[in-house]
């Protein structure tokens, strides 16, 4: 039990460390860009004052750029402030959709960076189960690792959420190596510590190229209290 | 005659503000959002500097730089990130990028860094073009 405990905090940090990382990292983008284009617009009034017209056509695009910019720097806040609330309550209620969207967000960077195409399809219905959703959103994420590694060529991914049981399961398809992979590589002793928190099973099926996360209505006993305390 | 530049960044629209700065500046600025497309370009033109964005998707910047160094090794390359790695840093150093600098950058350092790259790759040029010239 020991053990599980360790690996679980020691891949959460890591998920936490890699979040921020990538967060800051896209902030800085956003903020170098309005960077640019406050000094374009600085640039252009100092040769205005040299005689040059102004380009009012100009400063309304670079405006528009600067907006994009600060909707975009405030949607990656909004992610990081969701993410952050996973930790409020070690068990919630939850609605399995709005977690991979957040799991897709979280690390649309490091997706793209991979050069993988990632689609999460969401069910007309909400799939509710009660969990721990800082370990499941790490356990989704390194679910996806796994199958980016696996997609082959076509370098797409699609995550989708249903209902199965009393619980819910998430698949992960478009694994076209998934036959390549050596028994007993996956799932590596992180992701089954994860799924003993979780009481979850990850299962592979190798004719329909995907990847099982299936999830019950509650966790182990053992790990609905607190940990800090 | 002022510096030719190339700027890579997979952030298309920090590369052309950053150009449109430059442009405003007197100095050609071209830009690309990928590493490949950076490495046609260098092949085929005569850049004084590369700016170049260290974390892209596809080809990152540090294999990109050694291509450049391959191919053209007096064009100086100043390394762009956002976030400062020394790994990465002292990587870049040993591939050959004469600096480096962190985004959101300051226009006067920038221009400095630039200028100085310039400079250095003038230079060079004049030394290979004295040493021929003595050689024959």
């Amino acid at each position: 039990m020991r053990l599980t405990h360790d690996t679980v905090s020691e891949t959460g940090l890591q998920l936490f460390a890699k979040t921020c990382i990538s967060i800051s990292h896209e902030t800085k983008n956003a903020l170098a860009i309005m960077k640019e284009n406050a000094g374009l617009v600085e640039d252009i009034y100092l040769i205005a004052d040299k005689g040059v017209p102004l380009d009012t056509k100009r400063i309304r695009s670079i405006a528009t750029r600067i907006m994009d910019q600060i909707g975009r720097a405030d949607s990656i806040i909004d992610t990081l402030n969701k993410f952050a609330h996973s930790m409020d309550e070690i068990k919630q209620r939850i609605d399995i959709r709005n977690l991979l969207a957040l799991v897709a967000s979280l690390s649309e960077r490091l997706v793209s960076l991979s050069g993988v195409t990632l689609t999460v399809k969401t069910d007309v219905k909400p799939v509710k189960i009660t969990t721990n959703p800082f370990v499941l959103q790490n356990l989704v994420w390194l679910c996806l690792n796994f199958a980016m590694d696996v997609t082959g060529e076509a370098k797409a991914v699609s995550i989708a959420a249903e209902t199965w049981g009393n619980g819910g399961r998430i698949r992960f398809t478009g694994l076209k190596e998934l036959s390549g992979i050596p028994a007993g590589s996956f799932p590596t002793k992180k992701e089954n510590a994860l799924t003993e928190v979780l009481c979850a099973e990850i299962t592979t099926d190798v004719e329909h190229e995907e990847l099982l996360l299936i999830l019950p209505d509650g966790i182990a006993k053992g790990f609905a209290k607190n940990r800090s305390t | 005659m002022k510096a030719k530049i190339l700027i890579v960044d997979d952030e298309e629209n920090f590369a052309n503000s950053l150009a449109e700065r430059l442009s405003i500046r007197d100095y050609k600025a071209t830009t690309s959002v990928n590493g490949q497309d950076a490495i046609e370009k260098v092949s085929c033109n005569n850049f004084d500097v590369v700016m170049l964005d260290v974390v892209m998707p596809g080809m990152d910047g540090l294999k990109v730089l050694r291509e450049i160094k391959r191919i053209k090794p007096l064009t100086e390359v100043i390394m762009l990130t956002a976030l400062p790695n020394v790994e990465i840093g002292v990587e870049a150093m040993k591939s050959g990028a004469m600096d480096y600098i962190l985004k959101p950058c300051e226009m006067e350092e920038l221009i400095s860094k630039i200028n100085r790259g310039h400079e250095r790759k003038t230079e060079q040029e004049e030394r290979i073009r004295a040493e021929e010239v003595s050689g024959r």
